[in-house]
């Protein structure tokens, strides 16, 4: 199930809601489960028991390291840890890069063997993470093992962050798992910002994926480079506004149901550098790869070169993550080596011009979603040609003015929901007349974004689900 | 207590939208039929183990709601009213273009050239497997060829030159019909529905008056009562489109003065009507479905003729509104619509000593038809 559908909104939300609100304290995490599993259920109804599994192993992981501990048992405690890894990565390289793996041996062996008709878990690249970093964290003593399986279950499984992130690490719940009440400015909130990353996710993302689509549908041979750049420009709000668009409709849905969940994205378009861009974009994913695999690989303590060394490697496992096929990997270390460039020198001349560095990581970035969004490494190649004049086609077709003509008010818009200009306007308002005006006036945009949003969700044949791959 | 306010009515309200919304949709009754959107309608999915283990079940159901939607239609023409507020010049693949017209999109990535290849060489076969029967070939243009210039500035379309020359090249023992050159130089007057794909019955009429000039019959607009029977038609463009900012449409039917009295047998004679004409259709949303009744698999019309001549149509929709010209040149007229039709063509035309065949296809139709050529051999 997507939140960005007639179904969810206006039937499982409702249900889960009422029966949330209605239940006694003390049975609210048992409803969670219950509904989270009926919501993951409902597209997947056999990879349930995966999930499950990952569940109660780490959950057993987590009682047992304790024990371990308690009995001054390090090593054993380590290798129940490691055992958790393993597991954990296997059952991700088992669904997710199955494949991958066998279509590379074929390729570089010249071996015929068949490909497994394994269609990829949604979320279980979410999911797997959140319950190795959960094990590690017990391991590191960071948290207590949680003791409550329905708890436990209810963290794994939570609706709200199930499919598309943004990565929860148990840290940062544990403690608000035993006192999960929503107060009416948390609910009062957590809608607001549900209907923020809806709108953000039908209205913006959605039409300006048409755009994509249509571009990069077309013979790329012959693609005018006005026309690529605007297709990539609209492939980047697209994905933009449709991920950060569903960490918003998470983090509103925590708030009415009592989780407090951290930012996921921080208007990454507006980063200077591609440094500070990833620490603007899907947050919790470098965070984890940060925690989890950059510090203990030595991070930037065992001088430049290892550290150098460390970057690469964490982006190309972040590439990877992404999905299991080369452009990611390529687009990960894409990623690597800019970062590893402005570690070294970069960052300081980039400091000092700040337009100039403006527009670098915007048309870097713009690049790094061409790599992204192609499957095949060649059709990339020939968009990035376009793109610079070089496929022999017209610098500029008078197609692309009918695009931007058409697209006029939503590019307007992307543009302007991808900077903080809004954030901004917020905090100038002083007086309370006017302040109460501002409120009311918010209030009827927010019910006009609701009522749009269901209009273009109603007989939709557009409204894909991008993350079916992570 | 302001504050507490402004909390507040954010959660009635969303309150409110979230649970009375799924109250109307279970009080509602459910439709069977989507007049505006010409199709039938996803009824209550089946529950079963094995329906829920294999999603399908989730699928349906998921149908079901988004079918069955209170006010379906009012949140359509919402999306399509505001979209167009916003500037945009295409909704739900249909172009908004000048004039009122709704243009349907036609991309170059769509069009399928081993496909468009594979028909018009079937076609080919089939006239060199019958050289008794003269053969002909009518391709309608789209709108979108004919009016490109209504079209929002620099909005793709796909050129079917390259459609045409493939027909072309691959044509052999057919005599093929231009009416690019003749619906071009008309261009200003009404060839196309505003709000539907198909041509006018005055687009018909044109091409009529050209295959006269070949097939040597009369072809005077002076010797038709030109009937006007709907002036609220919107078509199957505005079906895709909805919203309040639609055009209507005419339908005008044109009746030759004294026709003499015909029988038309629909499906091998299990309906039949003393007219090609359904004005019972004028009632319904598909009003061009008022000519030949909609698309049957097989039609023949006996006429008062005796002339010998006996003419087979294959074809689809566009043909029905050319169909009822030609009562007057022939004994009798089969239509055989190759998307319903699973017969055998070649047994046919020898059962009812067929003497001429006329393909009769709208371009577009033409390039993306699965059918023809699995008929045809």
């Amino acid at each position: 199930m997507v939140f960005s559908s007639i179904l969810f909104i206006f039937f499982f939300l409702p249900a889960v809601l009422l029966v949330y609100f209605i239940v006694p304290l003390k049975l609210r995490h048992f409803v969670l489960l219950f509904f989270s599993l009926l919501f993951y259920a409902w597209g997947e109804p056999i990879y349930i028991f995966i999930m499950l599994f990952s569940t109660i192993f780490d959950y057993v992981n987590g009682l047992l390291i304790e024990r371990f501990y308690s009995k001054d048992n390090h090593n054993a405690a380590k290798t129940v840890m490691v055992c958790s890894v393993i597991v954990n990565l296997g059952i991700l390289a088992f669904f997710k890069y199955n494949n991958f793996f066998i279509e590379n041996i074929n390729t570089w062996t010249g071996s015929n063997l068949p490909l497994a008709d394994i269609a990829l878990p949604i979320g279980i690249s979410f999911y797997t993470f959140q319950t190795m970093s959960y094990t590690i964290d017990v391991y590191r003593r960071e948290v207590t093992a949680q003791r409550n399986i329905i708890s436990f279950g209810a963290y794994v499984t939570m609706f709200p962050q199930l499919v598309a992130g943004p990565i929860v690490q148990y840290k940062d719940i544990e403690k608000q798992l035993d006192s999960n009440r929503t107060t009416l400015d948390d609910f009062s909130y957590g809608i607001k910002r549900f209907i923020t990353g809806l709108a953000k996710k039908v209205l913006l993302a959605n039409n300006i994926g048409l755009l994509w689509e249509q571009i990069s549908g077309d013979s790329l041979t012959a693609l005018s480079a006005s026309e690529a750049w605007i297709g990539a420009a609209a492939f980047a709000f697209q994905i933009f506004f449709d991920f950060s668009g569903y960490s918003d409709m998470a983090i509103g849905l925590g708030k009415m149901l009592g989780f407090r969940f951290k930012e996921n994205f921080d208007y990454p378009y507006c980063a200077k550098s591609i440094t500070e861009f990833w620490r603007r974009w899907h947050i919790s994913l470098g965070s984890w790869f940060r925690e989890y695999v950059y510090i203990p690989l030595g991070g930037n303590r065992k001088g430049l070169r290892r550290q150098l060394l460390n970057i690469l490697i964490v982006w190309c496992l972040t590439g990877f993550w992404h999905g299991a096929s080369w452009n990611f990997v390529i687009w990960g270390l894409y990623f690597g080596v800019l970062l590893s460039m402005e570690k070294v020198f970069l960052l300081q001349w980039l400091c000092k011009h700040r337009i100039l560095s403006h527009i670098y990581t915007l048309v870097l970035v713009t690049i790094s979603w061409v790599i992204f969004a192609f499957d095949d490494i060649s059709e990339a190649g020939l968009y990035l040609k376009a793109m610079f004049g070089l496929n022999g086609a017209e610098p500029f077709s008078a197609r692309t003015l009918y695009y931007i003509s058409t697209n006029a008010v939503v590019l307007i818009a992307c543009a302007a929901f991808s900077i903080d200009i809004f954030k901004r306007i917020r905090l100038r308002e002083k007086s309370t007349a006017s302040l109460y005006a501002l409120k009311t006036l918010k209030i009827a945009v927010y019910a006009a974004a609701l009522f749009i949003s269901v209009s273009f969700l109603i007989g939709d044949t557009y409204n894909p689900f991008l993350y079916f791959r992570f | 207590m302001m504050k507490k306010f402004y909390q507040i009515i954010p959660v009635v309200l969303f309150a409110a939208a979230l649970f009375v919304t799924p109250v109307c949709f279970f009080l509602q009754e459910d439709k069977e039929f989507s007049e505006s959107e010409n199709r039938y309608l996803a009824t209550k999915p089946a529950v079963s183990f094995l329906s829920i283990l294999s999603g399908e079940f989730m699928k349906d159901a998921e149908e079901y709601i988004d079918d069955q939607f209170p006010q379906k239609d009012f949140w359509i023409s919402c999306k399509s009213d505001f979209l167009r507020l916003l500037g945009s010049r295409e909704i739900n693949g249909v172009y908004l273009a000048k004039d009122d017209y709704l243009i349907e999109k036609w991309l170059a990535a769509e069009f399928d050239e081993k496909l468009l290849t594979q028909n018009a060489e079937a076609l080919t076969e089939f006239a060199l497997r019958h050289p008794e029967q003269k053969t002909s070939l009518m391709l309608v243009p789209t709108a979108g060829m004919i009016l490109n210039d209504k079209l929002p500035e620099g909005a793709p379309m796909f050129d079917p030159e390259t459609a045409y020359d493939i027909v072309l090249r691959n044509l052999e023992g057919i005599y093929y019909m231009d009416l690019n050159t003749l619906f071009a130089s008309h261009r200003e007057e009404s060839l196309y529905y505003k709000t539907d794909h198909h041509w006018t019955t005055y687009g018909a009429f044109l091409a009529y008056s050209s295959w006269c000039e070949i097939n040597g019959c009369s072809a005077e607009q002076n010797e038709f009562e030109i009937r006007t029977v709907s002036e609220d038609f919107q078509g199957t463009l505005h079906s895709k489109v909805l919203g309040t900012h639609c055009a209507f449409d005419t339908i005008e039917l044109y009746v030759r003065k004294n026709e003499s009295p015909y029988s038309v047998r629909y499906n091998f004679g299990k309906t039949q009507s003393d007219t090609v004409y359904a004005p019972e259709r004028l009632s319904q949303k598909d009003k061009y479905q008022v000519f030949l009744n909609g698309n049957h698999p097989e039609i023949t019309i006996e006429t008062s003729q005796t002339n010998g001549k006996h003419l087979l149509v294959i074809k689809d929709s566009f043909a029905n509104a050319f169909i009822p010209f030609l009562l007057n040149d022939y004994e009798t007229i089969h239509v055989i619509d190759p998307r319903y039709y699973h017969g055998d063509v070649d047994e046919y035309i020898r059962d009812n000593n067929i003497n001429e065949c006329l393909f009769l296809y709208n371009v577009k139709n033409f390039c993306e038809d699965r059918n023809i050529s699995d008929v045809l051999n």
